[in-house]
């Protein structure tokens, strides 16, 4: 029985349990499904904490059972437990536990709370079960599964059209991505013959690189930049910010889009073949990181200016595995998901406090909310990579990576940094700072109950200490622990330097723009900005509206061809034979004569006939 | 006295006939027609009568169809009088035209 | 009675029981259909527990003479790839019953009609004489006609009898073929295994799959001979088009196999080409027709269409996971299609249109029926858990070996069912209500416990697909197209 609790799967079965029991007995429960789920999640976290004990001291466990046969198809699915999917797990789950504990507080007057915490359960099955997946097709059922948890989230008020609008675009834009990579997969498992994890290495080095496999790895590349939303795939994660924050916090920061990352390293060997499709990942990836960055500057609501930062943090993520770097793209992706749900939570503050995101009816909250300011600060500090926030160790090793790649990435990354440094800051100072009379509603603005400033406080802390193990102070205990090599080149001081100039530039920018040089050169780039809108999101977005109406054009062409060739094709016969039969119909002419006629016709007929022979 | 030749009765014969068949064909009034038709049978008599003078001798053959035909006749004659009869009374009119309801 | 006849005659004998039913019994005519469909439903799972699945060749055969001198037969045999038929068509066949509780005038006639139904499909299903199987499957077209005809919808009659004589053609052509298969082969026998002794010559074989292929072809439908289905399923009454899309179409994909590929083989390989490329043209017009649709029961008729093309992709594709995955897809298809029909029967009952813009936020007022909805629009996008994802799956990997572009353009056509899905959905469940907008009552527990026998099989498909696979695989490989060329 304890086995069976502590294994590698049961950190999915739980919330598993807890979405069934949500679902079935929600109406009874009511606001005690939120602890359901949360105690599911405290469970999973415990486990998956005993499982990374045990991953650290007796090392991998993997185990599966045959899915599915036929002829010499054949696709296994089971479970691989190794330092990267423990740590995961671990993370995953504390992440989860938390946003579950605030969303109690800030979803506690949602008349639909039960059908928001079965969702979230699954969800938080999903996931925990894609991480401790050993090959891809678990990993693929459950990436679906929790696209559709997303879909149900994002439009989870559904009466607001702008919500149902997010979910289906979000739905339709993911599932492009997921059909590429299931493609990917069949091309996958038909040439290598197997589809699990730790054979991927082996078997694609034997075979080599290869057109056929390029082309699986940039269909793979292509599902994950749908999940992770790269560019030009971006556009439906501001949008999802329809949904209740917690959503936001938990599947568009942390975990699920950074399942789209995890599964760029997963198959990591299988990409590294082929050095073009490296460079494309870094391309897009980069492209991302610097067009989302500026794209948040220029936002003016908290949580399109984070979801434009986690797209950003994205790319650079994404970029980090071009630059065949996916152990540091990794510690990033932890730190990541502690400070942007901590960031995230924030926001769900403000707005619960202030009925308002828009920054330009905000101000000087620092004073009345002292705990969330004061998480808010570290979380945007270690986004903006402040030393010694774990930001900042997990920022260094990707611009590490950049730097042994090329200069140029190398500079586009740092200017990454910069920007980010500089939107994390204005948007702390735009919050938190200045004056309180902006809006009559930031003036009532009190601090938010425990439930949802306990969470908020414990992130903080992560956030703030997340990074220690990956860095020089504990001898990148993290990186070797995980075990994906290389792990960067980090002594170089040309990378420090750059990190610690771009970072301090852009907190000087923000606390100047906000003070001494307010509204300096907002005139000037303001062409500029729109310009930027428009390149980034609205053409992106025009092309995917185009693209849905040429579909419907060419569905409304099918119909047409059907109903006109087609069924006229099959009806032509019956209309011929109809008009024949008219024509035919008119001897029958009711008049006696002609009848008579036509039997003194035919007797004369028939004797000529007759006399002929 | 030279004996009428033989084509000249059948001449008759036929266009009595004729005159039967155009009158079949063409009258608007449905005892005209019976009339025409009447005109027929009494043609195809007159030519069983023509041949039964070169039958054989005791023959009588022709002549005894002839009687056939002229009961046939009448008994044919009544039955379309009985209809003619029948149509008036439901359509009021006995004109061929507007007997057509059996059209398409 | 030995158990096949049994399952073939038992719903016979109830359609001639109802007919028989005084006036005075006619409000029973309910309770016993039920209990007749249910009792063969009980026969299937009989003969699933007589039958070994590991086992390629026919079992619980019963064979016996009946016209010698044409050299027809009596004869009935189930494999393991008829065994499923069976089962999805007694367990639709009890739905559909169930589904039809509300129905007030005509019922003695109705559910008579129904079994009648019953009788032609399973003994198609079990036929292993071709003269038998003809008959059984033209048994099949009245009751459908009659049923359409008259408990249709406002164009019932034009729909009915296009969908009878598109059906009897392609029928006709099949008889023809049957009779030349019966003059032109050595064997001078209807029986199937008799046939399959003696092989017949290429140029033969090529004319006569085409007119088996013809009356095949009209039924499961293959792209472009489909036009008759829309209507169909648009003017049947929803437990009608469930055994029209969930049974009717898969004899259409059962005789292709049974007696098109197996007696045939030759002749299959060089279709095999055109085949696929109609199967993928089917999933892509079916498609995108869909998407286009107002009228929501259209909208599933063609996505059936869709649906369809795989199962005839699978069969021509050439691989023992393509065919796989089209025998798994017929399951998958009968039992999602059913559940989405029946969804929109509930939905038409109560407000009385099927205009996806007539409706808005329905999930507001009917929660229930709107989880039901999404699972079975996610089931049929082939969402992984559910049964649509491992037949997709099998199909598009068998079909990537032989044909990858054909591979894309099969997964083109999933992403096309999840945007009609999608945009169905937000469209109905989602966004705020219409103003004068009825608000439909919620679905009842009678209607969920019909929907629930295939919520539970869709799960279980989609979780352990082995157990289904497992049960069909074993006769499956001769089957396969080019398996004996190699």
């Amino acid at each position: 029985m304890v086995t069976l609790l502590l294994h590698p799967l049961s950190p999915a079965a739980f919330p598993l349990a807890a979405a069934a029991l949500n679902f079935i007995f929600g109406k009874q429960l009511k606001a005690k499904t939120a602890w359901i789920s949360s105690a599911a999640s405290l469970m999973s976290f415990a486990v998956s904490i005993f499982l990374l004990t045990r991953t650290a001291a007796h090392g991998v466990m993997q185990g599966s059972i045959i899915w599915l046969e036929a002829g010499n198809f054949k696709i296994t699915s089971g479970f691989l437990l190794d330092p990267l999917s423990a740590s995961f797990l671990a993370v995953v789950s504390l992440v989860g536990m938390l946003i579950q504990i605030y969303a109690a507080g800030s979803m506690k007057d949602d008349p639909e709370f039960t059908r928001f915490y079965s969702t979230l359960s699954l969800f938080m099955a999903a996931m925990t079960a894609l991480i401790a997946a050993d090959g891809l097709l678990l990993f693929f059922m459950a990436w679906e599964i929790m696209g559709l948890c997303s879909f149900l989230l994002i439009g989870f008020w559904f009466q607001k059209e702008a919500a149902a609008k997010a979910a289906h675009k979000a739905f339709l834009a993911t599932r492009l991505g997921d059909l590429c990579l299931l493609l990917g997969l069949l091309m996958l498992s038909s040439s290598l013959g197997t589809l699990q994890f730790t054979a991927l290495s082996e078997k694609a080095a034997a075979l080599g690189a290869s057109a056929w496999l390029s082309a699986a790895a940039l269909l793979i590349f292509a599902g994950a930049a749908g999940k992770s939303a790269q560019f030009p795939f971006h556009i439906w994660l501001p949008d999802a910010m329809e949904g209740p924050t917690p959503v936001s916090a938990l599947i568009h920061a942390a975990t699920m889009v950074a399942a789209g990352i995890y599964l760029l390293i997963r198959t990591f060997p299988v990409l590294a073949l082929d050095a073009r499709v490296l460079s494309v990942i870094a391309a897009v990836g980069t492209f991302t990181a610097v067009l989302t960055a500026l794209l948040a500057l220029r936002s003016q609501e908290i949580k399109k200016t984070l979801a434009f930062s986690t797209l950003s943090q994205l790319g650079m993520m994404a970029a980090c595995i071009g630059f065949s770097n996916p152990g540091a793209a990794f510690f990033h992706l932890v730190t990541h998901a502690f400070f942007k749900a901590l960031l995230f939570m924030g926001a769900g503050n403000v707005l619960h406090a202030c009925g308002t995101q828009n920054l330009g009816r905000l101000g000087g909250l620092g004073r009345p909310m002292k705990l969330t300011s004061g998480a808010f600060l570290v979380g945007s500090l270690a986004l903006a990579g402040l030393p010694p926030l774990s930001g900042f160790w997990s920022k260094e090793g990707i611009l590490a990576a950049a730097h042994g790649y090329s200069p140029f990435y190398f500079g586009a990354l740092l200017l990454t940094s910069f920007l980010t440094a500089l939107y994390s800051a204005r948007l702390y100072l735009q919050i938190f700072e200045g004056s309180a009379s902006r809006s009559a509603d930031a003036e009532t603005a009190r601090e938010c109950p425990k439930s949802m400033t306990i969470p908020l406080l414990t992130l903080g802390v992560l956030a703030a200490a997340a990074g220690i193990p990956g860095s020089p102070w504990m001898g990148y205990f993290f990186q070797t622990f995980i075990g994906i090599s290389p792990h960067g080149d980090p002594a170089s001081y040309a990378v420090l330097a750059g990190s610690l100039i771009a970072c301090a530039l852009g907190l000087a920018g923000a606390w100047l723009s906000a003070g001494p040089w307010r509204g300096l050169g907002l005139k000037e780039t303001a062409g500029a900005g729109r310009f930027l809108e428009k390149a980034g999101m609205e053409l992106p977005n025009s092309a995917a509206r185009l693209f849905a109406s040429g579909l419907k054009t060419a569905g409304r062409a099918a119909a047409c061809t059907d109903r006109l060739l087609l069924d006229g094709a099959v009806m032509l016969p019956g209309v011929l034979l109809q008009l024949a039969a008219a024509g035919f119909r008119k001897i029958q002419s009711g008049f006696i004569l002609h009848y008579l006629l036509a039997a003194f016709a035919a007797v004369i007929g028939l004797l000529a006939a007759g006399m002929n022979f | 006295m030279t004996p009428v030749p033989e084509s000249h009765y059948l001449i008759f014969s036929l266009i009595l006939f004729s005159a039967g068949i155009f009158g079949a064909l063409t009258r608007r009034n449905a005892l005209g027609v019976l009339i025409a038709l009447e005109l027929m049978l009494n043609a195809v008599a007159l030519n069983f009568v023509i041949f039964s003078r070169t039958a054989p001798e005791g023959s009588a053959s022709g002549q005894v169809s002839a009687f056939f035909i002229i009961a046939l006749a009448a008994a044919g004659a009544a039955a379309g009088l009985a209809i003619v009869l029948a149509v008036y009374r439901s359509r009021k009119s006995i004109q061929t035209d507007d007997t057509n309801l059996l059209k398409w | 009675m030995t158990l096949l006849s049994s399952v073939v005659f038992f719903p016979l004998a109830g359609a001639l029981v109802l007919l028989g039913l005084p006036r005075t019994l006619a409000s029973r005519a309910f309770p016993l259909a039920m209990g007749f469909t249910g009792l063969t439903l009980f026969i299937a799972f009989g003969i699933l527990g007589a039958v070994d699945p590991t086992q390629p060749g026919f079992q619980l055969t019963e064979k016996m003479p009946w016209i010698p001198e044409w050299g027809v037969s009596y004869h009935l045999a189930v494999d393991t790839l008829s065994l499923p038929l069976i089962l999805l068509s007694a367990l639709l066949f009890a739905v559909a019953c169930a589904a039809s509780s509300q129905r007030k005038e005509k019922q003695k006639e109705y559910f008579a009609l129904m079994l009648i139904l019953e009788t032609g499909v399973m003994g198609s299903f079990l036929a292993l004489d071709l003269m038998m199987f003809y008959i059984f499957w033209e048994l099949v077209l009245i009751p459908m006609y009659l049923l359409i005809g008259i408990f249709g919808g406002e164009r019932k009659n034009r729909a009915a009898v296009k969908f009878f004589l598109y059906t009897f053609c392609g029928s006709l052509l099949m008889l023809l073929a049957v009779a030349a298969v019966y003059f032109l082969s050595p064997a001078r026998s209807f029986d199937l295994l008799e046939l399959l002794k003696s092989p017949l010559s290429l140029e033969i074989q090529r004319m006569v799959f085409l007119g088996f292929l013809a009356g095949f072809a009209v039924k499961i439908p293959v792209f472009p001979l489909h036009t008759w289905l829309p209507e169909a399923h648009v003017e049947a009454p929803a437990p009608i088009s469930v055994l029209l899309a969930g049974i009717l179409l898969k004899m259409g994909a059962y005789g292709l196999m049974r007696f098109g590929v197996t007696l045939f083989p030759e002749a299959a390989l060089e279709f095999r080409p055109v085949l696929m490329g109609l199967a993928v043209a089917g999933i892509l017009a079916g498609g995108f027709a869909a998407l286009s649709q107002k009228d929501l029961k259209r909208m599933i008729a063609y996505s059936s269409v869709s649906h369809m093309g795989f199962v005839v992709l699978g069969i021509s594709a050439g691989t023992e996971a393509a065919l796989s995955g089209a025998v798994f897809q017929m399951i998958s298809h009968g039992l999602i299609t059913s559940g989405l029909f029946l969804l929109a029967g509930y939905l038409y009952e109560r407000t009385h249109t099927r205009d996806q813009d007539a409706f808005g936020g329905l999930a507001a007022g009917m929660p229930r029926y709107a989880g039901l909805l999404i699972f079975f629009s996610m089931a049929s996008l082939g969402l992984p858990g559910l049964s649509g994802f491992p037949a997709e799956l099998l199909v598009l990997a068998g079909t990537l070996e032989r044909h990858p572009g054909a591979s894309a353009a099969a997964a083109a056509g999933i992403f096309l069912s999840a945007f009609y899905l999608v945009t169905m959905l937000r469209k109905v469940l989602w966004g705020p209500v219409p103003q004068n907008a009825p608000v439909p009552s919620d679905i009842r527990p009678g209607e969920t416990l019909v929907l629930l026998p295939l919520v539970i099989l869709i799960l279980l498909a989609g979780i352990c697909p082995s157990l289904f696979t497992g049960l069909s695989a074993a006769s499956l490989p001769p089957l396969v197209i080019g398996a004996s060329n190699g």
